[in-house]
């Protein structure tokens, strides 16, 4: 007993140097900023303590409102079309091909670029007379106004940001598909399985535990989106590219109304935490390890 | 026993261990905003009486606060600038890190009276009303009026930003309309960019330039007629006429780009595209003087310009718009007079001049600082319009909520202008957004 708990002080010695760094640096700020969250500290007059206040504010908040309905759209049309696109993605780069390692690059090369840089890139595709509507024109009369339009603004920052997910994702699957055995597929050859079967059957619910792990991640990313909206819109136009973390920067560093962005960034964590819990129960329906 | 004892010594130790760290991130804190001080200690080892005085600025202004805080230092032998210029985008943060911390930050600018207010209200300023020479700053006294709060006044006026009409000479011509006067009233404005908007021999031209539907320089006209705090609903009504106009220039007279054209990278940039030479007529502050020079002198085009004064409001005195940039001292400074000292160095002739002198209008006006500025400058040829009318301010001295009245005014007026709300509901709407979400927050 005596020596498994010497053991024990050992090697909570090395871990001590980490456990310092994520006391400080984050469970500090986590606790702070629940503190922060009943108060309704500016950041210069002292810090007021004033109950739930924050919380019942939200709930007449309409900005906060629209910006939850804006990430909810963003999170529920983004991260399927991310999935699905990467799954695809993931299984032609599987393919045995000349140079397919170039092509992994390319595809991987959007996640590592600045996504201010691409959002400044994208803008400017997305100009009224800009490449992508000349390319639309050739098929319909009048192409969207993308980023000057209410309706088309939320559209063009998924398709960005799908863009510039499904490399990281399909990396990621590609490493799964290549850890399916071989004699699965050559099992299903002879029980006449043609190559669509082959994937729904055999490709999609072996690969399920990574594809569970890649939605949520990018459920949570989702919930997190800033850069883009911040390079591409703004906000704008009006509310309509309103997310959670853009209201919350700008609510803190803008207006600096620290406790009442504490207060926004708990109930995004709440619901980030719930969402991540639905998942998890539900992923004994469709996943299989 | 004794394991427990170890480990609860352990647990006591790493929460010790978590408080110096977080009182080490604290000092260090300070340490960044005292770095001024210990120059200070360093500084009186030479002279037992010289003063280091910290003054905060942004980016911009650097290079000719440069050379107004060399010329004060020459004149004044006791005092020490350490003057930091911070990121525009980061400068307000910086500046609630400097405050929060009370320490650090004696002198510092911003661009709008806006931000002076705030922290008026926020009871981070000195009350400098006694404090100041009036007749030294004479030549300012009906701007200090404006800036007096609560009995009080908090700040200087250093710099004032002009707005003017800005026309490519060569467009009148060609269409062979009189070059804009003092008569002009924005009702002229409208008529004439009718008239501007042609077919030229390089594709469109238009007679008015717009600009990009998120941003708010549509208010303009607004502000010529005194209007300029969206959170009144009287001035409100005015803005809503302002918008008006700036949707018909768009949609009906056809004189300008509409807005959707405007949405991403073309719209950004109207020094560029005024540069083009498409665009007849746009109204614009002092500093764009400065930025055609020097693109042109870059040889991103070549246009022949002028300025005229800005049109102004039917029925009202004739009156410019902009916004002063002041400064101000902190309530919490150690050194008070030698910050007042320098305050008023900021807001005197001598500093407009050399302020003027890089294209900048100061609050100062008079026959030196306009000198100093329309000499160096080859175009526009009547750069003396900027010195010519009282400026009415943009930005509402006391009203601390400004900026969030301001943002939904640009977030509804941004759909009217894009054609997906109409006028009414849209000013109706930030009607009742301002009265929920800033009046009675």
């Amino acid at each position: 007993m005596k020596r498994f708990n010497k053991k024990y002080l050992v090697a909570f010695m090395f871990l001590l140097p980490s456990l310092i760094g994520l006391s400080i640096f984050v469970l500090y700020p986590i606790l702070a900023s629940l503190v922060m969250s009943f108060t309704n500290w500016d950041g210069l007059t002292p810090m007021k303590f004033n109950g739930i206040e924050n919380y019942i504010q939200l709930w007449k908040d309409e900005t906060f409102k629209i910006s939850l309905i804006n990430n909810f759209y963003y999170t529920g049309v983004s991260v399927p079309l991310t999935i699905i696109f990467s799954v695809l993605l993931a299984i032609m780069m599987n393919a045995k091909v000349k140079g397919i390692g170039v092509f992994r690059v390319l595809y991987f090369l959007p996640n590592v670029t600045a996504a201010i840089a691409v959002g400044v890139i994208w803008s400017s595709m997305f100009t009224k007379e800009g490449p992508i509507n000349q390319v639309i024109a050739l098929f319909i009369e009048n192409p969207p106004h993308w980023l000057g339009s209410s309706l088309w603004a939320m559209p063009a920052i998924i398709i960005v940001s799908v863009w510039k997910g499904v490399g990281y994702f399909a990396i990621i699957l590609l490493a799964g598909l290549q850890g399916i055995p071989h004699h699965l597929y050559e099992a299903a050859t002879i029980d006449g399985a043609n190559k669509w079967k082959q994937f729904i059957h055999v490709t999609v619910p072996v690969l399920s535990p990574v594809i569970f792990f890649c939605t949520i991640m990018a459920m949570i990313s989702s919930f997190q989106v800033f850069d883009t909206i911040v390079a591409m819109t703004e906000g704008g136009p009006g509310r309509a590219t309103n997310v959670l973390v853009y209201h919350i920067y700008n609510t803190a560093f803008l207006d600096f109304e620290f406790g009442y962005a504490s207060a926004m960034s708990y109930i995004l964590f709440i619901i980030i935490l719930l969402v991540t819990i639905i998942q998890f129960r539900t992923q004994k329906r469709w996943v299989h390890y | 026993m004794k394991k427990q004892k170890v480990f609860g010594m352990l647990v006591v130790g790493i929460l010790f261990l978590f408080l110096i760290g977080c009182s080490e991130t604290e000092s260090s804190n300070d340490a960044n905003s005292q770095t001024g001080e210990r120059e200070n200690a360093d500084s009186s080892n030479e002279s037992s009486e010289t003063v280091t005085l910290n003054f905060f600025d942004w980016f911009d202004e650097e290079n000719y606060m440069e050379d107004v805080i060399a010329k004060f230092e020459e004149a004044n032998p006791d005092i020490k600038i350490n003057a930091t210029f911070v990121p525009t985008n980061e400068y307000e943060q910086k500046l609630l890190v400097n405050m929060s911390s009370g320490e650090g930050l004696d002198v510092f600018a911003v661009a709008n009276v806006g931000g002076m207010s705030n922290y008026q209200s926020k009871g981070q300023l000195l009350d400098i009303s006694d404090l100041i020479d009036r007749n030294e700053l004479e030549n300012l006294s009906p701007l200090i009026e404006q800036l007096e709060i609560e009995d009080g006044l908090y700040s200087l006026p250093y710099r004032s930003g002009a707005w003017a009409l800005y026309y490519n000479k060569d467009i009148f011509d060609e269409a062979g309309v009189d070059y804009p006067d003092e008569t002009w009233t924005w009702e002229t404005y409208e008529e004439k960019a009718k008239e501007l908007t042609m077919k030229g021999e390089n594709g469109q031209i238009w007679g008015s330039l717009n600009y990009q539907p998120s941003s708010t320089w549509w208010r303009v006209p607004a502000n010529t007629a005194g209007i300029n705090n969206p959170n009144n609903p009287e001035d409100l009504a005015g803005f809503k006429e302002a918008a008006k106009l700036n949707y018909e220039l768009s949609y009906e007279d056809k004189a300008q780009e509409p807005y959707s054209d405007l949405v991403g990278e073309a719209g950004k940039d109207y020094t560029g595209r005024f540069l083009q030479g498409n665009h007849a007529m746009l109204f614009n502050g002092e500093w764009l003087v400065e930025m055609l020079n020097s693109a042109m002198e870059d040889g991103s085009g070549e246009i022949n310009y002028d300025v005229a004064p800005l049109p102004y409001t039917e029925g009202m005195e004739p009156r410019s718009a902009g916004a002063m940039a002041v400064a101000m001292v902190s309530k919490n400074t150690e050194h008070p007079e030698e910050a007042v000292r320098f305050l008023s160095y900021l807001a005197s002739e001598e500093a407009g001049e050399i302020m003027a002198g890089h294209g900048v209008l100061p609050a100062w006006q008079s026959d030196i600082t306009t000198e100093a500025f329309v000499e160096r400058l080859d175009q526009p040829e009547n750069a003396g319009v900027f010195f010519e009318r009282p400026i009415n301010s943009q930005v509402p001295v006391d009203d601390p909520l400004y900026t969030e009245g301001m943002k939904i005014m640009e977030e509804e007026v941004s759909l009217y202008l894009l054609q997906e709300k109409e006028l009414d509901e849209t000013f109706n709407t930030i009607q009742e957004r301002i009265d929920s979400e800033v009046l009675n927050k």
